[in-house]
Order: C-alpha cells, then structure tokens, then sequence
C-alpha cells in the first residue's frame, strides 16, 4: 500500500484526468440531478480502491467499469418506481429537452438511439461519445471483442436505417470519417 | 471527447446531438469539480470509515446537483429538488404513503417530524435508530423508505423501548414498573403509526406475552427482531 501522500497524489491525478469525462458518461445517461451523485459515488469507490487501480490508460478504462457499475444499481433502483411515475418523468424529460433550444434533430436522433437495443446502444454510445475502440469496449463491459464488433456493426447499421426512416441523415450531415474498427 | 472523427453521418448527428455538451461547457462547472475532488480526499480511508464516506459521496454529489439542475434549469433555485420528498406515492396496505430519499439532506429533519408523537422509554429516542435508514447496501445503493415505513419503524423500536423496561421491571420483580410498560406496548400497537405500517400484529401476541407475564416472547423479540440503538439503553 503506497503512503498517504502519494495516494492523494494519485487520486487527485485520475480525478483530474478523468473527472469531466464520467460526468459526461453520467450526463448521457442518467437525469442531470442523478449525474452528479452518481460521479461522486463513482470516484469515493475510486478514493476507497485508489491501491488497486490500474495504472496508464487502464486506469480510465477501470473507471468505466465502476461508473457502468454505478449507473446500472442507480437504474435498478429506478426500474421499482418508474412504472408508477413513468408517465410523469417522461413528460418531463421532454420538457426539458423542449426547453433546451436546438431540439429538432437532436430529439429525433435521441429517439432513434433510445430504439436499439440495450447492448447495442451501450456499445454505440461508448463508441461515439466516450470514444472507447471495440477492444477498450470489450474490456469495460466484460464483453467478447467479437461480440463488441458485431453490436457495434449492427447498431450503425440500424441506427443509421432508423434515422434514414426519420429523414435525418440527409447530405449535409456532418461529414463522417473512417475509423478503426 | 477527444474529437475523432466520426464513422457514419448517424454518429455526426448523434455527437452533435450529445446531451452532455452544454452542460459541460459551463465555466462554474470547474469549480464544483474541484470541490468534490477536494472534499473525497479530505476523508481518510481507514475501513471502519467507508460507510461515511459513501454518505459523504452523497453530500458532497450535492454541490454537483445544483449546479447541473441550475443548468438546466436556466438557474432556478434546486435546493427543494434533492429532497427527502421524491413525490412518489404507494404501497401495498399504505397507497398513499410517500417513499422517501434517505440520502437526501433534508431527510432527518422530515423522518423527526413524521415520528415525533411516537412515545420512547425514558433514556431512549429515535435519534437512536435513523441509523436504520442511513446504512448503505453492500452495493453502494441505499433504500428508500415510505414514510409509513420510516414511522412503523421507529414506532417498532419505541415498542422494542418498553420491551426493555418490561423485562428490566421483570427481573427486579416489579409489578408496577411491568404494568407501566405493558400499558405503553398497547397504546405503541394502536398508535397510528404501527396500524399504518402493518405492524400492529406483530406487537399483538407480544402485549399478550406482557400481559400474562410471559417472558419469553420478549426476550426473543429483543434478540431477534429489535433494532440496537445506537447508543445503549439502560432501563
């Protein structure tokens, strides 16, 4: 076990690195209220296993794992209430994202990603937001690396068909480049 | 994100689309961040600690909250949205009893008030049993109360409270003291608070276990199903 001193030194390193980046994770996919305790939670479980933590870029990867650990009793423990708010929470879930002004492509887009699949969408969103490589994928969520690569095909695929069907990939899209798969 | 280039124009959209991109712009967002980090790390990490410090997660997550609920709410005041009341009503045999966020700051405050007619024996109080609601799972995540349930509990320990001075009363052979506590164990199950949380049956056979002088019911009822307080109680 490293001193005192040097495990503050390496806490306050990685929460640096990483802090804004597990908040954006949290952002995407919890209520904005909820992201902020869940972040909290996620680097107090950091703080408390700061000796096990692996060093370099497998340290941000260990985070993941805790922050998709976090989110998932958080779900958990919302899935018991949500059948008797869920009409209420949907509507205010959209209200807000009424509220916030350049909503037109981006409900839409939300809405298409909210249509695949739970392991589909998680793989995609890893992907396009946390810019995690299939391998780094397979590694935080315990998945195959094949597995990971065929999801993430078929979540494009159908992602981009959902869209087409919503007439929102249009030419003036954002121009796409190829990445390594 | 690191700004990668994305592979298909869905993605282009979904990025652009990135729910977490205006909030992560805010120039206060730092600040709050270096608040949580420093307030994690003022905490040592001796292992009878750690369940204040998960408390302490929630606390300290707090700051947090209000920022982000601040962004998205164009900054209207959020200190009543992390609240103890999350405004969710039901549950069998209690349909219109609220579940309560025990992790929420105000949640004292509101479980004092919701037990405050609930009588203890003299030298115990439900000070002594918030710990009931306060602990976490092994998984981190801590459960949520009603507040039929946070009453029935606590009315459950203020029976447990005469339980003790009952058996204490029994020991030294004093009749009247044993009276006096067999009458609090009735007034405790026709309380409105055990009826509301179902447990008024529970407490039942344990008034007709005082009443007949039956100890052992009693002695079973604070070995097994009583909570401990906090600090302990001497009758």
């Amino acid at each position: 076990m490293s001193r005192p001193d040097e495990r503050t030194a390496r806490f306050e390193h990685l929460y640096t690195l990483h802090r804004r980046d597990l908040l954006a994770y949290f952002l995407r996919r919890a209520a904005p209220a909820d992201a902020a305790d869940l972040l909290s939670e996620c680097f107090v479980v950091a703080w408390r296993r700061i000796d096990v933590i692996p060093g370099g870029l497998n340290g941000r990867l260990w985070l993941f794992g805790v922050a998709r650990n976090v989110l998932s009793n958080h779900q958990r423990a919302e899935q018991s209430s949500r059948h008797l708010a869920g009409e209420l929470q949907l509507a205010l879930s959209t209200a807000a994202e009424t509220a916030a002004s350049d909503v037109s492509v981006a409900v839409v887009v939300r809405e298409a990603l909210e249509a695949l699949g739970d392991a589909d969408r998680e793989v995609m969103m890893l992907t396009v937001y946390e810019e995690l490589t299939p391998t780094e994928i397979a590694e935080v969520t315990g998945r195959s690396r094949a597995s990971v690569r065929v999801r993430l095909h078929r979540a494009r695929r159908k992602l981009t068909r959902e869209l087409d069907d919503l007439r929102v990939v249009r030419t003036d899209a954002p121009t796409p480049a190829t990445l390594p798969a | 994100m690191t700004g990668l280039r994305p592979h298909t124009a869905a993605e282009a959209h979904l990025r652009a689309a990135d729910p977490a991109a205006p909030m992560l712009a805010d120039p206060r967002l730092e600040s709050a961040l270096d608040a949580l980090g420093a307030r994690i790390t003022a905490h040592p990490l001796p292992t009878r600690e750690r369940r204040s410090l998960r408390r302490l997660g929630v606390r300290t997550g707090a700051v947090l909250t209000a920022l982000t609920l601040g962004l998205v709410g164009g900054g209207v005041a959020v200190a009543g949205q992390f609240s103890a009341h999350t405004g969710i009503f039901g549950w069998d045999g209690a349909p219109h009893s609220e579940w309560l966020r025990p992790d929420a700051p105000d949640f004292l405050p509101v479980a004092r008030s919701l037990t405050a007619s609930i009588p203890f024996a003299p030298g115990d109080s439900a000070e002594n049993y918030w710990w009931i609601f306060l602990q976490r799972n092994d998984d981190g995540s801590i459960t949520q109360f009603t507040d039929a349930g946070v009453k029935g509990n606590i009315a459950g320990a203020a029976s447990c409270s005469w339980q003790r001075v009952w058996l204490s009363a029994h020991d030294r052979g004093d009749k009247p003291g044993m009276r006096t506590a067999s009458q609090r164990l009735h007034q405790a199950a026709k309380s409105r608070a055990m009826h509301d949380s179902n447990g008024a049956g529970y407490t039942k056979h344990l008034i007709d276990a005082a009443d007949s002088g039956d100890i052992g019911p009693l002695q079973t009822s604070l070995r097994m199903a009583c909570p401990h307080p906090k600090v302990p109680v001497t009758p």
